[in-house]
């Protein structure tokens, strides 16, 4: 474990040389919203993003060997969704000019998700929290590129889309039937959530503060619509949509 | 110390509440518990939808 503006996260995966990894958001490189910098750096963080839900998928593999067997399959075929996922980015990224390693990248996800020490309440962190979160987000992109006429890329974020509600959805199965068998299991999500909460609170900026980019952190657009549709086919209810809006 | 009337009066006592007890389902709790991508994104290390496609 590595212990970070107060916080206990997991010690950070291996990277090669291409990468220059930082340990807090200050020093992520976003730019100014419309430059051409800002449309490789998105990408380039995606494509990291994709690369921590592999290895977090691949983690959980390692750290509960005595899972149920449906759920680590779940996980072996999420590893290979997510590997998917990091490889179509590259290709976009590429497309624009870009290339992996070309701006400073942060291992939050991984740090946050793999110090949780209990299955159940990782699923609840990763899988039924920052990745659903990435489902409002992707709907977002999705439409964002159809918008600009960008219909392959618009393609992609649908594709990488539909693959996170099963994500999603495995998680929800898996916590709903387990919280009946094991009460526990609802008081170590709650426990987990308050660390991402407090691990969150940590790692907010000021808000006067700006990134490595040169650009106020404040000014960037950190909101998303909740993606109703897709997280239904999740296995959210309407009582936990009302919950989140 | 002394029990004058001055420290009395600056002590003020609130009003004696019945004690209740509120039952939470598991699935209440979860909910309690969520967190929404907004939420989430203050932390400042997702990349923002609005970037990708201008």
């Amino acid at each position: 474990m590595k212990q970070i503006l107060g916080v206990s996260l997991r010690n950070d995966p291996a990277r090669d040389a291409r990468f220059t990894v930082v340990q807090l958001p200050q020093d992520l490189h976003e730019y100014a919203p419309g430059t051409d910098a800002w449309r490789r750096e998105s990408l380039h963080r995606h494509y990291h993003t994709e690369v921590q839900s592999l290895e977090i998928a691949a983690q959980s593999l390692a750290d509960f060997p005595d899972a149920p067997w449906e759920l680590r399959m779940h996980h072996a075929r999420q590893c290979w969704d997510e590997a998917r996922h990091a490889q179509l980015i590259e290709r976009e990224l590429v497309a624009q000019g870009g290339h992996p390693g070309e701006f400073p990248v942060i291992n939050y996800d991984y740090g946050v998700a793999c110090a949780v020490p209990t299955l159940g309440a990782r699923l609840a962190v990763q899988n039924r929290t920052v990745e659903a979160g990435e489902m409002d987000l992707l709907q977002q992109l999705r439409e964002a590129w159809k918008s600009s006429g960008e219909h392959e890329t618009a393609a992609v974020m649908d594709g990488i889309l539909a693959d996170e509600i099963q994500h999603v959805r495995f998680a929800n199965d898996f916590i709903k039937e387990e919280m009946k068998r094991n009460p526990r299991l609802v008081m170590q999500i709650a426990a987990a959530m308050n660390y991402v909460r407090a691990v969150t609170d940590a790692f907010t900026p000021p808000p006067d503060a700006e990134n490595a980019g040169g650009v106020r952190i404040a000014d960037l657009d950190r909101t998303f619509a909740l993606n109703t549709q897709d997280r239904r086919l999740a296995g959210f209810g309407d009582d936990d949509l009302a919950a989140l809006r | 110390m002394q029990n004058t009337k001055e420290s009395q009066e600056t002590q003020v006592i609130p009003q004696y509440e019945t004690p209740t007890i509120k039952v939470l389902s598991d699935d209440e709790v979860l909910r309690a518990f969520q967190m929404t991508a907004s939420q989430i994104g203050a932390a400042a290390t997702w990349w923002s939808a609005s970037c990708s496609a201008c």
